[in-house]
């Protein structure tokens, strides 16, 4: 008893310092740290649900941002202003072209229509293991971005999708991080949790325990392409502009790189993932313009903060394989605990 | 546990110290090309050229006696990056208008924040005519339209190659291949020509061997050959289509532009036509060009790369003389100033803004390929161009 | 062999004619079983004569060649894994399977939540009635974990524990599953003459606190002698020899082939 309140008093401890942060952050931080802190919560909300599929049943795919573009563009087509359909989308079908959905229903549709999408699909790729979901999974990607440039009529084909209404803020953003991050985490810990770790951890015996191994894959799948498609959504209202080309390889080793170095499974490293790889992205990038250190002047190299991402990924894979968290959470009583054996 | 939060804070800490504002005196322009990723072969050059001319207009006494100052960021073909830039550009390096990128998507990323903030957009290389419509009184072209090119192509084909029928093939991966074949076809069939068989392929096909067959099953065959690709395929296209026999002309855009075409088509790129921004050849070329050149040579060790430098180059001429006439480094001024360009010398032709158009007049270069070697055939300023 | 037991009510498995042939090689050939509640059978043969397939086609994790096998007068022949473990039949395996980056307790509990479904919004809005059933699995399991001497590593992860503790563990987590038949495929192996006592100990101690009937193969034949009711003997994927420990140790053919290489 005593165990739930105080883990009730931690999480909305913590999730009244992140609002904190996020209003201090938001009121004199500027717009540039602004789209910082945005572009970490949609991150946050793409490598929660990436984890929900990849680290709780170990099937890694590799598609997730198949999920993203479906979310993104059919939030997109539902929110645009009636005026830029008839002359951005002319051929759009009767009933879509005489819509303007308002941001929250659109967004609920993208995801669901992600959803849906991965049920089809997961129906047969969950029966796949090991690499070959990951090859099936960046087939799907592939398909997804072939069907994008060639549905001329829905997405204006490869040419570029704009005059997306800009609704994505700090708040709607962080708003559903949190509801994301706190759904997965209460999967985690509850039997459907259990029964996705169990299958990964061991498929036969998972079965010999009466866990229908299909069916809970297919559920983390499914719950992770919806977040991953409210994801796109709340992307598309952020870029405000983009083609199918944003929704592909680079976007995908992005988001990966971000979970794998966080833990496969675990949510704490998923969140420590993000904020890690954003801001030491965000230093480089603004290092690799070139600064001076007293007389020591360092010209401008770019791509050098991509290369030493890299490699930093690559020495991070080879000593530290299962990621800062492997799939533990980040205990904050037992760090104050500790903390206290340490000073006393 | 606690190493990891120390270490967190700790870049935190890095962070927020690296974000402090720096001031100064000089006239800030803000410069966004990629520089890493895929479209760095076209801003490389862009932006190099960009910095030569900041440097020259510098050494002549700079702007209104001040120095022009290019802020730049790699935008790394990433949009999300690029909208964080644009973001500093406007908030913490406070330049007076902006310019870059040579493709719709990485314009579209960064135009808004600059409209959003009251500041200009140049792109010096996206020739999609129908941006400045999305980013309205804000974004500008300094290249001429992919309707402007399309309909020279055109007229071009129609009038001294005496073309009357065309076979269209065309990327579908791409807005600027698509755009460019849909403003040739118009153009070509408003002349009296006929398109006789449209196909597609996509953006990093190898193989085009089913298209090949279509184009030969033609009876007769069509006097031309429109293919409207990106740079990265067009070598292998015409190689496969010389390979087969066919050695009708072939036309396209300034996505031909790249010294892939010769290296990959060899032999087969004689009889190809193109059009561009201007002809990058030291001998060849005009005397802007040769001069161009030249400077370029001395600061870069290398010739331009292709037509894209000297439109990153083009474009600080643009906004140095727009500052000039506004006597005013102010963001509204340099609008103003801007929109009133009259007969502009540059290295990829005169600039010309008419009264409410953000796009340029501006003649179009058609390079043809004859005996292996680059030749400027004309100079083009179409009669009549397609709406975008 | 109680015989005069076999009313169908009693019954608890009946298999006929059960075969698996792998390629065409014959791994089990017309294997018979009628067991009875609270019967515990043991199971030996050499390495290879087909033992733990028989346990394989039993939950459905191989599929069978020919035969029928008929568990709770419900026929399970063409089954999957997880319907049969449904039915009641629990398991371990000879090369341990356990889950390997979750705790003990979570390896119990991934097996009790077989029997008490979850509703997914309860879980997510954690209502009161989540909060109880995951308290009351916590319990369960830790007063289960408890009875096999393994409550203080309760919340370590399994692969932590030493290789007889796994063992132990795995047939905990069989346990929790509530089966009527368990089925333990070399429950000792790998173990000291200790350790085997305590778990022979531990075997009976459940079949009579939770009414199991129990199939365990095993190498081990003190073990086999001490707590089966009956015996069968494998060897070449046929049963050679069946009945009471005491005749079937004297078999002639079980002393050729078997015994008498281990002896």
């Amino acid at each position: 008893m005593r165990r739930d309140r105080s883990t009730a008093i931690v999480s909305l401890a913590a999730i009244g310092i992140t609002f904190l942060v996020l209003w201090l952050l938001h009121s004199f931080g500027g717009y540039y740290i602004e789209r910082i802190v945005i572009g970490i919560g949609i991150n946050l909300i793409l490598v929660i649900s990436l984890n929900l599929a990849n680290g709780f049943t170990g099937l890694f795919s590799l598609g997730h941002i198949g999920f993203m573009a479906i979310g993104a563009y059919a939030s997109a087509i539902l929110t645009l202003p009636l005026s830029l359909k008839s002359t951005n989308l002319p051929d759009l079908p009767v009933f879509l072209s005489k819509i303007q959905m308002p941001f929250l229903p659109a967004v609920l549709v993208g995801g669901l229509i992600a959803m849906v999408v991965a049920l089809l699909i997961g129906l047969s790729l969950m029966r796949l293991t090991g690499p070959y979901i990951s090859v099936a999974t960046m087939g799907f990607l592939v398909i997804v971005q072939v069907v994008l440039t060639n549905w001329d009529s829905m997405t204006r084909g490869a040419r570029t999708f704009a005059g997306v209404p800009e609704y994505t803020n700090v708040w709607n953003v962080w708003i559903w991080a949190i509801l994301v991050l706190y759904i997965v985490w209460r999967i985690k810990f509850s039997s459907f949790g259990r029964k996705m770790m169990a299958a990964r951890d061991n498929e036969i015996a998972a079965r010999s325990l009466g866990i229908n191994v299909m069916a809970s894959r297919l559920l983390a799948f499914c719950i992770s392409a919806f977040f991953t498609g409210v994801a796109g959504a709340l992307w598309a209202h952020f870029i405000t502009a983009f083609s199918p080309k944003s929704f592909y390889f680079s976007q995908t080793f992005s988001v990966v790189t971000m979970l794998v170095v966080g833990g496969l499974g675990s949510l704490s490293g998923s969140v420590v993932g993000v904020m890690l790889i954003t801001i030491l992205s965000e230093i480089l990038r603004n290092a690799e313009r070139g600064f001076s250190i007293g007389p020591l002047v360092i010209p401008e190299v770019y791509g050098a903060s991509q290369v030493i991402m890299a490699v930093l990924f690559v020495l991070f894979i080879v000593f530290r394989p299962r990621g800062l968290f492997g799939d533990a959470e980040l205990d904050v009583r037992r760090f104050f605990k500790k903390e206290k054996e340490v000073s006393g | 546990m606690k190493k990891t939060v120390l270490f967190l804070a700790a870049i935190l800490v890095i962070f927020l110290v690296s974000c402090g504002g720096s001031g100064s005196k000089n006239i800030k322009l803000g410069m966004l090309y990629n520089m890493t990723g895929s479209q760095a072969s076209l801003d490389g050059p862009s932006s190099n050229g960009a910095k030569l001319a900041a440097k020259e207009i510098n050494a002549a006494g700079g702007v209104l006696g001040k120095q022009l100052e290019l802020v730049s960021y790699d935008g790394k073909s990433d949009a999300e990056t690029i909208g964080k830039a644009a973001a500093q550009l406007v908030e913490k390096d406070k330049v007076v208008a902006m310019f870059g990128f040579s493709d719709s998507d990485m314009v579209m990323a960064a135009a808004p924040i600059a409209a959003k903030a009251k500041i200009v957009f140049i792109t010096s290389g996206a020739t999609s005519p129908k941006l400045p419509s999305q980013v309205p009184d804000y974004l500008f072209l300094s290249c001429f339209g992919d309707n402007v090119q399309a309909a020279a192509a055109a007229e071009y084909s129609w009038n001294t190659l005496n073309a009357k029928s065309a076979y269209l093939l065309i990327d579908k991966g791409m807005e600027y291949t698509l755009l460019l074949g849909k403003y040739f076809q118009e153009r070509f069939t408003e002349l009296g020509g006929s398109v006789v068989l449209e196909d597609t392929y996509q953006t990093g096909d190898k193989d085009f061997s089913a298209q090949i067959t279509k184009l030969k099953a033609l009876k007769p065959a069509p006097d031309m050959l429109f293919i409207s690709s990106g740079p990265d395929d067009i070598g292998t296209i015409v190689k496969q289509v010389r390979d087969a026999g066919i050695t009708s002309p072939i036309f396209g855009g300034d996505g031909y532009d790249t010294p892939l075409l010769m290296e990959i088509a060899g032999k087969g790129a004689n009889n190809v036509y193109y059009t561009t921004h201007s002809l990058m050849d030291k001998n060849a070329g005009s005397p802007e060009v040769q001069k161009f050149i030249a400077a370029y040579e001395a600061e870069y060790n290398t010739a331009p790369e292709n037509a894209f430098a000297g439109l990153g180059y083009d474009t600080v001429y643009l906004l140095a003389d727009a500052i000039k006439r506004a006597n005013s480094a102010d963001p509204k001024k340099i609008r103003e100033a801007l929109q009133t360009t009259k007969d502009l010398p540059g290295v990829t032709g005169s600039i010309t803004f008419e009264p409410g158009s953000p796009i340029p007049q501006k003649g179009v270069a058609i390079i043809e390929i004859q005996d292996d070697a680059l030749k400027l055939a004309a100079e083009v300023v179409p009669e009549k161009v397609p709406a975008p | 062999m109680p015989v005069d037991m076999s009313q169908s009510s009693h019954v608890l498995l009946e298999v006929k004619n059960l075969s698996k042939s792998f390629r065409g090689l014959m791994a089990l050939q017309n294997y018979n079983v009628q067991l009875t509640e609270g019967e515990i059978l043991g199971i030996i043969g050499p390495n290879g004569a087909g033992k733990s397939t028989v346990f394989n086609l039993l939950t459905g994790h191989l599929n069978l060649t020919k035969g029928s096998i008929v568990f709770r007068n419900i026929d399970i022949t063409h089954a999957a894994p997880e319907e049969i473990a449904g039915l009641g039949i629990g398991r371990t395996f000879q090369n341990i399977r356990l889950f390997g980056s979750m705790s003990c307790i979570g390896n119990v509990i991934a097996a009790m939540q077989m029997k008490e479904r979850q509703s997914l919004l309860g879980a997510i809005l954690n209502l009161s009635h989540f909060r109880e059933q995951e308290k009351r699995f916590a319990m369960q399991a830790r007063t289960l974990l408890a009875l096999f001497n393994l409550q203080e590593h309760a919340d370590s992860p399994a692969l932590s524990l030493s290789y007889g503790d796994q063992r132990r563990l795995e047939i905990v987590r069989a346990v929790a599953l509530k089966p009527r038949l368990l089925l333990l495929d070399e429950p000792t192996a790998g173990m000291n003459p200790h350790e085997s006592a305590e778990v022979i100990n531990l075997i009976k101690r459940i079949h009579d606190e939770y009414h199991l009937t129990i199939i365990i193969i095993e190498h081990n034949m003190p073990l086999v002698m001490k707590v089966c009711s009956r015996l069968q003997v494998l060897n070449y994927g046929e049963i050679i020899a069946e009945g009471k420990p005491e005749n079937v140790r004297n078999d002639p053919r079980v002393i050729e082939s078997y015994l008498g290489r281990v002896g």
